[in-house]
């Protein structure tokens, strides 16, 4: 540790020990206690790991012994029968097939609704007559179940793509756009002030302050549009389709194929999985300042 | 010596479908260039109003404001303004605060960051560049809220009571550091506080304003030679006599206010 990242490791409730270098005794207490702490979280980390991973195996033992011998595998079938299925479908390409589609489905949509959602909730928020206008329509729409717009989005576009695509844009266009537009509307004024001062055009103000300011807002709406994304998607291919995840769970339904249904499930698992990595990622790039802030509130 | 502002007959009205309040009425004053001054009155005299209608934030309801002999026409680049909370970018590392105004106006990264460089080792920063602002203490805040204004160099600095809310020692150092800075690079430095000893000590001319509606009460020089010390501002020559004519201006309105 440099001198410099030392006096800075020092500083507590916001005082810094700048004024005079720690003693050579001093710096090796708090050394040795920062070593203690260090080794304690380490212990912890992998404690947890070691205890997540048997809970995860004696679930799955627990199931693969009941089914059989206690219960039906025609009800719940069982890991082993689930993950040969699994592997099955993806290296014969069937399971490929029908995630190529999905995925279509739900990129696009998730793209088409984030980017209509973020500018209109932009427009709106700071637009104060805009906002008392639409107000009461915003809450109108904002209280009509989406879901339940599957049925008219696939009579309009049909049984293909368009509808799906089409219903995962609605889904994630009103998380965004209610977020973006709460978040727009609690900007700080006086950081939009200071940015005039100092000579910032109204889209600089825009880019660099609104939208980075609202942006734990918009961010919330992004994360909670990926499951919700993936609800939509499946639920417009149980009600019509002929390809897609969704239509590989409700086929495997129908032919009494549990193992099958199950891996579809596990398929939408995976995709909530790499989508919530995706958003970890956006949150490491522009919101640790607020995991910073929140743990500088605590202590 | 010119002046850097000045107020002819400036009056605020704030109206509203339920009330309308006089802010300020009728202000007429020059502040010259290069000088430190000082605004001062009781809370809700319109002190705020008149910096920001200075900095082209608000305009005035009646009256003007030139800059350099010339009609403000709202906001102008050539001020900066330093806000009670220091209201930096949380989002911002301390030194990417400092540079956003270079950052704007689209200055090449390799001299902005030069110049960031300078005026954090001016405010005693150094060390804690890549710290978020909430890792910040309260005064180191307000140090980067005066690097990053002093960045771009504008030449009239309005401080709406910056030192408020810092503890005793902070702020008597933040005041000899903004003293010090002031004298290297001379500036238009407007300042409202509530503190009278902060006032005299700064400035050149303490401005009083009555209570609501803001009138000019009294325009009280300070005398005392400069470079000043802050720490034993009370010893210096000319402290007793100023803060004596601005505070027989205050006398009144403190008393009033402890009636109500």
């Amino acid at each position: 540790m440099s001198e410099e990242e030392y006096s800075a490791s020092l500083e507590i409730g916001g005082t810094a020990w700048t004024a005079e270098p720690a003693s050579a005794a001093d710096r090796q207490m708090v050394e040795a206690e920062q070593a203690k702490a260090r080794q304690r979280a380490r212990w912890y980390a992998a404690k947890v790991v070691v205890m997540r991973i048997l809970f995860g195996a004696a679930f799955l033992a627990l199931w693969e012994g009941i089914s059989g011998p206690w219960i039906n595998p025609f009800f719940i079938s069982k890991p082993s029968a689930i993950l040969t299925t699994l592997i099955a479908d993806l290296l014969n390409g069937r399971i490929w097939f029908h995630l190529q589609t999905s995925t279509v489905e739900l990129a696009g949509g998730y793209v088409i609704g984030t980017i209509t959602g973020l500018f209109l909730g932009l427009a709106i928020g700071r637009s104060r007559t805009l906002a008392d206008v639409l107000d009461p329509y915003i809450l109108m729409l904002y209280s009509i179940p989406r879901l339940v717009l599957a049925p008219l989005l696939i009579l309009w576009l049909g049984i293909g793509i368009a509808s799906k695509l089409a219903l995962v844009a609605l889904v994630v266009f009103f998380l965004v756009f209610f977020n973006t537009y709460s978040g727009v509307k609690n900007v700080n004024e006086e950081l939009i002030q200071i940015a005039r001062v100092m000579g910032a055009t109204r889209l600089q103000i825009f880019r660099k302050v609104i939208l980075r300011d609202a942006f734990p807002f918009i961010f919330t709406g992004l994360r909670m549009a990926v499951p919700y994304g993936i609800l939509g998607m499946v639920i417009a291919e149980f009600l019509a389709s002929n390809k897609g995840i969704g239509y590989y769970i409700f086929s495997a339904t129908y032919q009494f194929d549990t193992a099958r249904l199950f891996a579809g499930i596990m398929v939408l698992m995976g995709y909530t999985l790499i989508l919530n990595a995706l958003m970890k990622l956006l949150h490491r790039r522009f919101l640790r300042w607020k995991d910073i802030e929140r743990q500088e509130v605590s202590t | 010596m010119a002046e850097a502002i000045l107020y002819r007959d400036v009056s605020k009205v704030f109206a509203s479908d339920s009330k309308a309040v006089l802010a300020l009425s009728h202000i007429d004053l020059a502040v010259e260039e290069n000088s430190f001054t000082t605004i001062v009155g009781p809370s809700g005299c319109g002190k705020t109003t008149l910096l920001r209608i200075s900095g082209g934030l608000m305009s005035p309801t009646s009256g003007q404001v030139l800059y350099k002999g010339k009609p403000l026409n709202g906001v102008h680049r050539e001020i900066g303004f330093i806000t009670q909370d220091s209201n930096l970018y949380p989002w911002l590392t301390l030194q990417e605060n400092v540079e956003f105004a270079l950052n704007l106006r689209g200055i090449p990264r390799q001299e902005s960051n030069q110049k960031a460089q300078g005026l954090i080792q001016m405010l005693g920063l150094k060390g804690f560049e890549r710290h978020f602002p909430s890792q910040l203490s309260g005064g180191m805040q307000k140090r980067a809220s005066i690097a990053r204004t002093l960045i771009y160099e504008p030449n009239v600095i309005l401080m709406d009571e910056p030192f408020g809310p810092l503890d005793a020692q902070t702020r008597l150092i933040l005041q000899q550091e903004l003293l010090r800075i002031w004298n290297q690079r001379k500036k238009t430095i407007l300042f409202i506080t509530h503190d009278l000893v902060e006032a005299v000590a700064l400035s050149d001319l303490v401005v009083i304003l009555s209570p609501r509606p803001g009138r000019l009460k009294a325009v009280v020089e300070v005398k005392i030679p400069r470079p000043r010390n802050v720490f034993e501002i009370h010893g210096m020559p000319g402290f007793t006599e100023s803060y004596g004519r601005v505070w027989n201006c205050m006398r009144d309105q403190i008393y009033m206010g402890t009636e109500v």
